[in-house]
């Protein structure tokens, strides 16, 4: 009865989620455990609870700077005080180091976690539990492979093995496995649950342009006025469908949501999506994580998401509520033409790695080691953040990079350009495998709802409403809950009334 | 009004000075050079009052501007008003509020008070509804420290201090045009209300991005100016105290070399001591000698050459320190002739 105590004391509910308390009982009784949830299932109780209810501190890694800032805030706002984010924004860090036992809760970037004086520092504390957020990230078959993330191993025994949790939303069995072996093997409890969505039924709808996508939309959303979704691959598509849609439907709120507006703004357009001011919105995947609106009855997607997992946690954040819910994806023949391009560009280019390499070994002829600017080297080579950041790995794997100086390498630099070009061709096929099955999906002649889930659990459940498009569902059926419009005040007058709480009689 | 207001400087510098002169200005950067200029042409209202704008964003209104010929733009980026812009200038004056604005005097805290009387409505509206939860609209530690603190003190009295907020602020409200008081409430933020982003009441009231930033700084500016006047109980609790009435238009620097002085250093000793070069520990006198009326330039220069230099200034058709000096016959040092452009505020705000 404790830990519902804190439940209610914290967050307000009376009652666990589907896994959350058996999960918690294992962490608290000092098991490693891996856990794969659905997302909107409140994964990061699981480990926050713990927290609160144990002596110690529990170090959470993520590799989400906007979520982890995000939870940050909403725990301090429930009253639980004890919570940093340490990450490359955090200022004065220095200044914090020493004092980190007043915390329990420590969200820390794998990248953060490289820095020794941390490392050390975190040593002398009681740590209760390890927590890999997003642990797919570990696996080389996960899509968002993140090279730090394989030094977690490494860091889990330095720090004396406290018990760990390794959290994900979206790890096929494959993943699954790998997880585990990256993890050295350590005995584990593993809480697997379904992600299967019986309220959501499945929309493809094929189209020949954009311009067709656009009055869609429009007739969509003319006649179906139910709190949407509408997610982008690009933050200017998303801009320009959001005022095409206001422009044409002036009765409903839309509005456009991307990483790339300031945080005020951000946090204004979530509060009026959650409050229901907002008939639609119109974002990027930064959209999301963290926002938990239980009446979003539709998810359309304007491009085709990357891979399947992303789609389904996209789709996820609809009908949370249990009520009928449906997702669209509308699709042309040239679509898959975006997300190729958002694969190639994620990891360097192959022709940069020869040069690259090269020069680093010309610069280290002289010498047997010289510091590292790699400001110059991703101006001068055209890098992204992230590419360099693969390289930084791979360059350190081979020997040629160790703590930002560049090492004379034993190696001929022919053979480790080689291996990287290699690395980088065969991350890249195994991210258009990926996006393939996702094409596929498109064009299944079955079941859909089987098609999507059958990859991550044996069986499915029967839906509740409606299945798919394959199984006879049209959107012409669909009768879904149309919540209750509250329209606000207009004048200025009425409006700083009723926000005061101010009675008519002033 | 983001372009009357480009226009509006352009015209006061008057070529004087190149167009970053402006952004540095808006910007409210608190170096000697740009509180010089504010002082100098007159400009001291709209120090600091965008303090969000970027360089890009500025760089494209400037070319905006050039391009429809309102300006023109010299290859050492100078910028002067063409005879389009001036008519431009002449048909909206008034139009726009540019007399809301009272850049230097609030620019230190206008900042903070705003976030504080944002967060704190936010706060209480949200406690008198019984909702202890809800994501604050800032993120800024000073400001939640002090709603935090002004709740520990008043906890009691929360009814009392929503119905007094609400009278002065309508009462406020409704001495400015609808168009700002709308404005202003629709940015509020509180329980079971969410405020518009910048877009959104661009949009709504189908102006710039830029008009809406500057718009809401104009009705804050406006709103302390009224708490100033009217000293209203409760709303002058939300006015920064440490900062009132005390200059702070002033850079740290200066006040550092002030104190040297005030302890009898001379120039060169500041210089040594400080490990400045000369021509900074001027700067900061002339920024001391524009913030402070008390302040005596006896010191630097006697009364008869003040006399003199005056004089000049008022023969020089602009407040053009070469052809100051060149009239003086090189007789002078620039510092000694900024010194008393500075100390006199009837020869600065001389229209050239």
């Amino acid at each position: 009865m404790e830990l519902e105590k804190t439940l209610q004391h914290y967050f307000g509910f009376s009652t666990f989620r589907t896994g959350q308390k058996e999960i918690i009982l294992d962490v608290l009784a000092g098991r490693n455990v891996l856990a794969v949830l659905p997302t909107g299932s409140g994964k990061s109780l699981c480990y926050q609870i713990p927290a609160m209810e144990r002596s110690g501190v529990v170090l959470v890694i993520s590799p989400l700077l906007s979520l982890m800032e995000d939870q940050v805030k909403q725990l301090k706002q429930t009253g639980f005080q004890q919570v940093i984010a340490i990450n490359s924004f955090l200022k004065n860090k220095q200044a914090i180091y020493p004092s980190l036992d007043r915390y329990k809760l420590i969200y820390l970037s794998p990248e953060i976690l490289q820095n020794r004086e941390l490392l050390t520092q975190l040593k002398y504390l009681n740590i209760s539990l390890f927590v890999i957020d997003e642990a797919h990230c570990i696996s080389q078959w996960g899509y968002e492979f993140r090279p730090d993330y394989l030094k977690l191993r490494g860091i889990i025994e330095e720090l004396g093995s406290p018990p760990f949790m390794a959290l994900s939303a979206t790890a096929t069995p494959e993943v699954q496995e790998d997880i585990i072996a990256q993890l050295n093997h350590a005995p584990i409890v593993k809480h697997i649950y379904p992600m299967d969505r019986n309220n959501i039924a499945f929309l493809v709808e094929k189209v020949s342009s954009n311009q067709e996508k656009d009055s869609y939309l429009t007739d969509l959303f003319s006649q179906f006025t139910v709190p949407a979704m509408v997610y982008f691959s690009s933050k200017k598509e998303a801009e320009r469908v959001a005022k095409m849609l206001s422009s044409e439907l002036p009765e409903l709120q839309i509005a456009y949501y991307h990483g790339g507006m300031d945080q005020t703004d951000r946090i204004l357009i979530q509060q009026q999506f959650m409050e229901g001011k907002l008939d639609v919105i119109c974002c990027t995947s930064a959209f999301g994580m963290g926002i938990d609106k239980s009446n979003v009855r539709l998810v359309v997607h304007y491009h085709i998401p990357i891979q399947i997992e992303s789609f389904i946690q996209e789709i996820g954040r609809s009908g949370r509520d249990g009520l009928s819910s449906v997702s669209i994806l509308l699709y042309t023949n040239f679509d898959h033409k975006i997300p190729e391009r958002l694969i190639e560009g994620e990891l360097p280019d192959t022709s940069v790695v020869r040069p690259l390499v090269s020069m680093l070994q010309k610069s280290v002829i002289n010498q047997s080691s010289i510091k590292l600017d790699e400001n110059k080297l991703i101006e001068q080579f055209c890098l992204s953040e992230i590419q360099w950041r693969f390289l930084h790995f791979q360059l350190e794997k081979h020997g040629m990079i160790k703590e930002n100086r560049i090492l004379k390498s034993r190696v001929e630099y022919d053979a480790i350009a080689k291996k990287i070009v290699c690395k980088i061709t065969e991350r890249n096929r195994y991210k258009m495998k990926k996006l393939n099955q996702m094409l596929q999906w498109v064009n299944v002649d079955e079941c859909r709802r089987v098609a999507l889930y059958q990859p991550f659990q044996k069986t499915i459940n029967q839906p509740i409403y409606f299945c798919c498009d394959r199984c006879g569902f049209m959107l012409s059926q669909w009768d879904p809950v149309i919540p209750k419009k509250q329209s606000d005040p207009k004048d200025w007058k009425v409006q700083l009334q009723q926000l005061f709480s101010q009675g008519e009689s002033q | 009004m983001f372009h009357y207001l480009l226009l509006f400087c352009i015209d006061k510098i008057n070529g004087q000075r190149t167009i970053a002169a402006i952004f540095h200005l808006l910007k409210g950067k608190r170096s000697a050079q740009t509180i010089q200029d504010a002082n100098l042409y007159r400009l001291t209202n709209y120090f600091g009052i965008y303090r969000d704008l970027t360089r890009e964003a500025f760089a494209k209104e400037v070319e905006n501007l050039h391009q429809k010929k309102w300006i023109s733009i010299s290859d050492n980026h100078v910028g002067q008003i063409t005879c389009i812009g001036t008519q431009i200038l002449q048909e909206k004056k008034g139009h726009y509020p540019l007399s809301m604005y009272k850049g230097t005097e609030f620019v230190s805290f206008l900042e903070l008070f705003r976030q504080r009387l944002q967060l704190w409505i936010q706060t209480y509206t949200n406690i008198v509804a019984d909702q202890r939860k809800f994501l604050a609209v800032t993120d800024n530690e000073k400001a939640q420290k002090w709603v935090k603190g002004h709740y520990r003190l008043h906890k009691s009295q929360v009814d009392n201090w929503l119905a007094g907020v609400y009278k002065e602020m309508s009462g406020f409200l409704e001495t400015v045009p609808t168009f700002y008081a709308q404005l202003f409430v629709d940015r509020l933020t509180g329980y079971q209300k969410v405020g518009l982003t910048i877009g959104q009441l661009a949009n709504k009231n189908n102006v710039s991005d830029h008009d809406v930033r500057l718009s809401l700084e104009a009705i804050y500016h406006q709103l302390l100016q009224y708490i100033e006047q009217t000293k209203p109980l409760y709303l002058s609790d939300f006015v920064p105290i440490d900062h009132v009435k005390k200059n702070t238009f002033i850079t740290e620097s200066a006040t550092k070399t002030f104190k040297l002085m005030e302890e009898g250093y001379s120039i060169k000793e500041i210089t040594r001591l400080r490990r400045l070069k000369e021509s900074t520990i001027h700067d900061h006198i002339i920024e001391i000698a524009y913030a402070d009326p008390q302040f005596t330039i006896a010191n630097f220069v006697g009364a008869d050459d003040v006399e003199k230099i005056s004089h000049a200034i008022r023969n020089v058709p602009n407040n053009k320190l070469s052809l100051i000096k060149q009239e003086l016959q090189g007789n002078y040092s620039y510092f000694q002739i900024r010194l008393v452009l500075a100390s006199s505020s009837d020869l600065r705000t001389r229209r050239g």
